[in-house]
Formats: C-alpha cells, structure tokens, sequence
C-alpha cells in the first residue's frame, strides 16, 4: 500500500501479493509469507527483500511530474 | 488527442460518462462511493462545465473539489484527493447525508427492478443463498438520505446462455433490497417511508437511459445511436413504458471528450465496459 508523501502504490508488489494468495495456502505460504513475512525479522529485512532502496527509489518518484506518477500505474 | 477533425468520435464510456454528468445539477453537493470511475470522471465532467458550484466529495477519500492529475486504477488512491480544499472523515459525510445536504449519490447494483430498488447484497431468494455479494457500504443509507440518485450499469446487455437462460441484470425483483428506490419489497411507496431524499431519477445503462414516471416506475427515455427498443427490452427483465419524449441521447461535445480523455490516459474507465461495449463509438454531431 502506499504512503504519501513518501511512496506510492508498488502496483506490482501487490499483483504479486494477489496472484500468491489465488494459489491457495500452501503457495501462499511459500511464495509469499517466507519471502516476505516469516523470513523478515525486522523492518530493513522487509525492505530489502521487496528490493530495497531501489524499489523506495521507484516508488517515491511520483512527486516528479504526472507522467512518472502515472507511470507507476503501467 | 482527438481524432483528426473530419472523423471526432466519442466511445461508448465517453457517452456514458456524459450522461451521468448530465444528472448533476449546479449547486449541490455529490458524492460517489468506491471503485466506479465512470461516475468519478463524470464528476469531474460535470464541475468543469455546467454545474461549476458543485461540492464533488471523492468516494473513498472523501476529498473536496480535488483536482486529480489523473484517474487511478483505484478509487482509494490519495492521488485522487490531490488538490482537495479539505478532506472530510467518513461520520461528517454520513451527517451531510442524514441532515438533507448531499444533493446527489450514484448507485449500482447487480440487480436493479424496476423501481429503482438495488440488489448488491446476495442472490437467492429466503433461506438459500446462491451467492454473496460484496454489500452495499453506504448505499442503503444514502439511497435514504440524498436528495436525489443517479443509478446507472454497464452491465445491461446480458447475452443468453446456451440454455437460452439470461441472467437479467434489471430485473423484475431484487432477491434483497439493499438500498431503497421508490417502492418497498413489500409493495409500499416511497412516500409511505420517513426517507429523507426523493430517490433515484435516473438509469443510466450502456443501452440506454431511463427515467422514472409519477408512479416511480422506469421508463425508456433516451436510446443511443446503435441501440433501439427492442434491444433494450430484450435485455431487461421488466415491461418498461416508453417517454413521450423518447429520443436519441444527446452526445458530449469535442471539448469534453478531450476533457474526459485528458483526464483518465490509463482509460481506466475501460475497464468498466464489456470488450464489445469498448468498441462502439458514436460520430460527433455538428463538426
């Protein structure tokens, strides 16, 4: 989800989320919770796994101008 | 940008958007409830050219007279209150409602009967349930409280199975009144009931448009260039009488299809439409 003003929404993070959970338990389990729940004990673990400063980077590029905004709706 | 000029078109959500715009009048306060971008960008539509002293309340966010740079794929988007004079909480937009200051609300159903009334609650009728659906939210209290609704669906047209089977979308009888038209499932007016608002006065559907007669009944007002009475009969549940005035909907002009293009680049607005319905397109008049 996002956070204004610090980052928008990680459109494709959440795609991710929803296509696990589709799975049923157990992929969700492992394709989602280990990855990003269960393996992240803290919340710079969490960060780094969903890509880091790379990915804060992205997300926070919507107070550029519309089009980088929008383009993180792609 | 708009075709060149020997060919401005509008799409079948750009006619749509315009005829709920068409519903609001100038002065009052409206609201939308989450995920409909039809009814957000005809909001926007209608601040921006007839009715410029509108108060537009974002749905979800509940953002006054925002000025989006862009429609979003979701409605709970803080980009969707960019601009907002204020934000109210979602008690103070309930007490607009319930004090008689929300002019307007739009509504949709999985079902729609012929009064007005809107089933998004559960289909089935009594003890068996054959699917739950997503609830009303506010709507029931809002289809109480506003002054006046715009129901509109893109959902009308409903192809039959291979049974010959069709699931009507406007239908005879709501399986569950989730929120209020102009007669009860019982039967009784709604001037028998201490609602505030007069109910919905319009039926926008990607047929056609209705309005609603002195007996609160819907009936055929406008068709579109492509459809015709049959069409619409066909795909809906209930007998319907025809206006006196019944007539071909009026189109947008080039202007407020570049304002409506301008608005939403994603076309998230699309995504509302059948594959089909995305590929009718009407000619603008008088270019």
């Amino acid at each position: 989800t996002s956070c204004y003003p610090f980052y928008a929404y990680d459109r494709p993070h959440t795609q991710m989320y929803y296509s696990a959970a589709k799975l049923g338990d157990q992929e969700f389990r492992t394709d989602y919770l280990k990855r990003y729940v269960y393996d992240c004990p803290t919340h710079s673990d969490y960060i780094f796994a969903l890509g880091g400063e790379t990915a804060l980077s992205r997300l926070s590029r919507w107070r550029s101008c519309a089009e980088e905004w929008m383009e993180l709706y792609a | 940008m708009l075709d060149t000029p020997s060919q401005p078109f509008c799409t079948l959500g750009e006619l749509m958007i315009f005829q709920l715009a068409r519903t609001i009048e100038d002065g009052v306060l409206v609201f939308h409830g989450f995920g409909s971008p039809l009814v957000q960008i005809a909001l926007h539509l209608a601040k921006s050219t007839h009715a410029p002293n509108m108060v537009l309340v974002a749905g979800a966010t509940y953002g006054v007279n925002p000025t989006p740079l862009f429609l979003t794929p979701t409605s709970n988007d803080w980009a969707m209150s960019a601009g907002a004079e204020c934000s109210l909480d979602i008690g103070e937009l309930f007490d607009l409602a319930a004090s008689g200051r929300m002019g307007r609300m739009f509504l949709s159903g999985l079902q729609i009967d012929p009064w007005g009334n809107l089933n998004v609650t559960r289909l089935g009728n009594g003890k068996r349930m054959t699917l739950k659906l997503p609830g009303g939210g506010g709507g029931c209290n809002l289809s109480c409280d506003a002054n006046r609704v715009t129901l509109w669906t893109a959902g009308h047209r409903v192809p039959p199975d291979e049974q010959g089977r069709r699931r009507y979308r406007l239908v005879k009888q709501c399986d569950f009144v989730t929120s209020a038209g102009h007669r009860t499932a019982e039967g009784l007016p709604r001037s028998a009931m201490p609602y505030r608002g007069q109910g919905p006065d319009r039926l926008i559907t990607e047929l056609g448009v209705f309005d609603f007669n002195n007996e609160g009944h819907a009936r055929l007002t406008a068709l579109y260039p492509d459809t015709n009475v049959e069409i619409v009969a066909d795909n809906t549940e209930f007998d319907f009488p025809l206006s006196d005035c019944l007539d071909l909907a009026s189109l947008p002009d080039a202007e407020m299809v570049e304002f409506i293009r301008r608005l939403d680049p994603l076309k998230i607005h699309q995504r509302e439409l059948s594959s089909m319905d995305r590929q009718r397109t009407f000619t603008l008049p008088g270019v």
